[in-house]
């Protein structure tokens, strides 16, 4: 006889009290979760009050089916948004946009943000603001994917847990997201939805310190380029491309206002413009180089973000132009 | 793999199913692989180190326990030198190469600078905490306290226990060997301490703990321009952080140990109800480590049975080599200067101590204690957490040299929410302990309805989740 096996079998508590035991814990369980349940329940109810800028929320609220611009891109791309920048610049242009930039977006969150846009809107047009250090890390595009704070104001949306299904790279953010902790768990959610760089700077002007702008550019840019990364992202927006196309969109590619205190210190700028211009006029899409239409530090809030005045410069000037070229020549697609 | 991450709260789900699922005498060898496995999670090289520390504690225990006489001391000298000396490569090489240097040019050759190459290896998660389990288990085994371990997969699973791995508490071998050879049933109360203790660790360092680390960061980034108020802060609530850090890590050990059905030892009591110094440091703050000292330092150097000069250099020596251990910083050695010279002033001070005593009501006497020795120790935290000694003396200058101008600034502090709450959630700890203290919190919650009792692992659930700072930091003591 197995001696230990019998001692095992004396110090068992009664098989009663492990069942007790394992029905409490069940029961425990059960009011956990619908305790948990009321807790979703109450962040969705904050996101509905409280979102207006996250674009996931933007794409799931969005008023219209079609739209004849949709703005993709980083943080360079926001200002047009900023305040009343976006009806302004939709009654300069005579049409519908909607603005779906993301601050530090590489081309994965871009690409991800679009498709689920397209998974429930029409556009005739994707303008899509190139920066150059959206194609060089991870950082800006898996990492950024991963960043909770990116759908911490996302609405529950079945469309969106099937564009997140369709990207390898976006999986690890779905738990967080279909669970609703991402929302539950949001520091912010009592804050209005919009950005920093929006509520306290967009109506100042930046005075020029060079240590700040260099600070600004090893924050971007990796150490030293990888050119097998480069061509990763580089087939990444490719692919972003032909989902536009496939969706019937016309794809554009500006590259913002930027000013010469910064644009001149970017690494391999000059290569990578030549590199993505070849593939643009490979592929066929239409391109407009902005980047030294507005040089003066007046219209920028910080180191490379177009201010009220820059963004109303803008309009008026070579990208309320570009606009009206672009939605001239897409009539009728 | 950190604590305080979802994904381990999946992967301890994973081990307790299979470990009680499987025959009794399959289990010791499922904690082992969790184990390891839970190691290579962090860096797979790391599982070298650890295979190595446990390989040469497993020889040298046996070799030991065969030999006797000057053979036997000398067997366990070289079993204790390795390990140190694994741990000193990693941790201390470069700053004593650096220390050296600069000690070298400033007082032989000043205008003469001098450079030894630095090692530049990263301190691997854990190897402070294991090399002590190792070195224990050696002593122990020379001084015929336990017998050599005979099984090399309980041996490994001695060093390697995952909840204890990374940052204690330091187990002793006996108690642990022993309890691996017990039988584990599923005792349904145990496994319900084991959750509560997970649960209360969980809350102090994700809720708590990581919230105040915030503030904290604040203030001991460039402190020369930071408000006094900002830095008072940051000093007050560097000791809750610190305290809920640690525990926390402790508490989830213990908790998930007793999960298991394993027990580990208590590693902290409540330590700033402290009535001093010595009460601080003997029984109540990192208690596993303070026992060690004590039984492979303090008593070797001959402890409090020597000449009183001779017991406050034994004194002074345990908290400076302490000091040492948690970092190759001047400031940790500062730290443990701090402790260990309170420690002495306290023995020094043993009459008049008893003569106010007698003078004063118990209750304020207490409280006076209380009140003084949590203060002498948040002044050697300011060193502990600072980055260099002249940044803990800029902390403490300017926010002592600001005092009679504390009211006016506190006006043009920033009293945000996260502030508030952050205050909360001291009172609560503070209330909590109080509470834990005199009638045993647990026990008293144990004994009320089971709506009560539900209603408080639900309200602490949901801070977690409404409240917890998840997936920020890593365990503070993770570092040394």
């Amino acid at each position: 006889m197995d001696i230990e096996a019998t001692v095992i079998e004396e110090m068992k508590p009664g098989a009663g009290a492990i069942r007790r035991a394992l029905r409490l814990g069940g029961l425990f369980v059960l009011v956990g979760l619908v305790l948990y349940g009321a807790l979703y329940a109450w962040s969705e109810a904050l996101v509905r009050q409280y979102g207006e800028r996250n674009r996931f929320f933007m794409v799931n609220t969005a008023p219209l089916a079609s739209y004849d611009v949709a703005i993709l891109g980083a943080s360079h791309a926001m200002p047009f948004d900023f305040g009343d920048m976006n009806a302004r610049l939709e009654k300069a242009a005579s049409a519908r946009i909607i603005n779906l930039s993301l601050e530090g977006a590489g081309v994965l969150p871009n690409r991800l943000v679009l498709d689920y846009f397209l998974a429930r809107h029409q556009t005739r047009t994707v303008l899509f603001f190139l920066d150059s250090f959206a194609f060089y890390s991870r950082q800006w595009n898996e990492d950024r994917i991963n960043d909770a704070n990116l759908f911490d104001r996302a609405t529950f949306d079945p469309d969106l847990v099937a564009t997140l299904l369709r990207y390898p790279w976006s999986w690890p953010v779905l738990p967080g997201y279909v669970s609703g902790f991402i929302k539950i768990n949001n520091a912010n959610r009592l804050a209005p939805d919009i950005s920093e760089m929006e509520a306290t700077k967009f109506t100042g002007t930046y005075r020029s310190i060079p240590q700040i702008d260099k600070e600004r550019i090893t924050y971007l840019y990796p150490v030293a380029i990888d050119p097998a990364v480069f061509a990763h992202y580089r087939a990444e927006f490719e692919d972003m491309v032909r989902l536009a196309r496939a969706h019937g969109a016309s794809f554009v590619v500006v590259k913002p206002p930027m000013p010469p205190r910064y644009r001149d210190h970017l690494p391999d700028e000059q290569q990578f413009d030549a590199t993505m211009q070849a593939l643009m006029k490979a592929d066929d899409i239409p391109y407009y180089d902005l980047s030294a239409s507005l040089p003066d530090d007046k219209f920028y809030e910080d180191t490379d973000h177009l201010n009220r005045d820059g963004v109303e410069a803008s309009i008026n000037g070579a990208f309320g132009d570009m606009l009206r070229k672009i939605l001239g020549s897409t009539q009728g697609q | 793999m950190q604590f305080n991450s979802f994904l381990f709260l999946l992967f301890f789900a994973v081990v307790v199913v299979v470990y009680y699922a499987a025959p009794q005498r399959w289990r010791w060898i499922i904690l082992l692989l969790a184990s390891y496995y839970f190691y290579s999670t962090f860096q797979l090289e790391y599982l070298l180190l650890l295979a190595f520390d446990t390989l040469v504690t497993f020889g040298g225990g046996l070799l030991i326990a065969r030999a006797e006489g000057r053979r036997r001391y000398g067997l366990l000298a070289v079993g204790v030198l390795i390990e140190l000396a694994v741990l000193g490569l990693f941790k201390y090489f470069d700053f004593a190469a650096s220390s050296l240097v600069a000690g070298y040019s400033a007082l032989a050759h000043p205008a003469q600078a001098v450079t030894v190459p630095k090692l530049g290896l990263v301190l691997p998660v854990g190897l402070s905490f294991y090399t002590f389990s190792c070195v224990s288990y050696l002593v122990d085994v020379y001084r015929r306290k336990i017998p050599a371990e005979a099984n090399l997969g309980r041996m490994a699973l001695y060093v390697a226990f995952f909840p204890k791995l990374l940052a204690g508490p330091i187990e002793r071998a006996g108690p642990f060997l022993m309890e691996l050879l017990k039988p584990v049933r599923f005792d349904p109360a145990v496994v319900a301490m084991g959750l509560q203790l997970m649960l209360l660790g969980l809350f102090k360092k994700v809720v708590i703990a990581d919230r105040l680390a915030g503030f904290v960061n604040t203030g001991f980034t460039d402190p020369s321009f930071q408000s006094p108020v900002t830095l008072l802060v940051s000093i007050y609530f560097y000791a809750f952080q610190i305290y809920c850090d640690f525990s926390a890590y402790s508490d989830l050990a213990i908790g998930a140990a007793a999960v298991l059905g394993l027990k580990l030892m208590e590693n902290f009591r409540r330590p700033y109800l402290s009535r001093n110094i010595a009460e601080f440091w003997s029984t109540r703050w990192h208690i596993s480590l303070s026992l060690f000292w004590r039984d492979y330092l303090y008593i070797p150097l001959g402890g409090s049975r020597v000449s009183k000069p001779r017991w406050y250099l034994n004194q002074l020596i345990v908290f400076l080599v302490s000091g040492l251990w948690h970092g190759a910083n001047w400031t940790f050695v500062m730290w443990g200067g701090i402790n260990g010279l309170a420690q002495v002033i306290y023995i020094m001070a043993a009459n008049p101590r008893k003569a106010l005593a007698r003078i004063l009501p118990a209750w304020l006497w207490g409280t006076l204690g209380v009140l003084l020795t949590f203060h002498v120790v948040l002044l050697a935290w300011v060193f502990f957490r600072a980055d260099s000694i002249a940044q803990a003396w800029t902390v403490l200058t300017r926010t002592l040299g600001a005092v009679p101008r504390l009211p006016g600034l506190m006006a043009h502090y920033n009293w945000t929410g996260e502030f508030w709450l952050s205050i909360g959630l001291i009172v609560l700890l503070i209330a909590y302990e109080v509470i834990e203290e005199t009638r045993g919190f647990w026990n008293w919650l144990g004994s009320r309805p089971i709506v009560l009792r539900w209603g408080v692992y639900y309200a602490m659930s949901a801070m977690l989740l409404v409240f917890g700072k998840w997936g920020l930091s890593q365990f503070v003591y993770m570092n040394f």
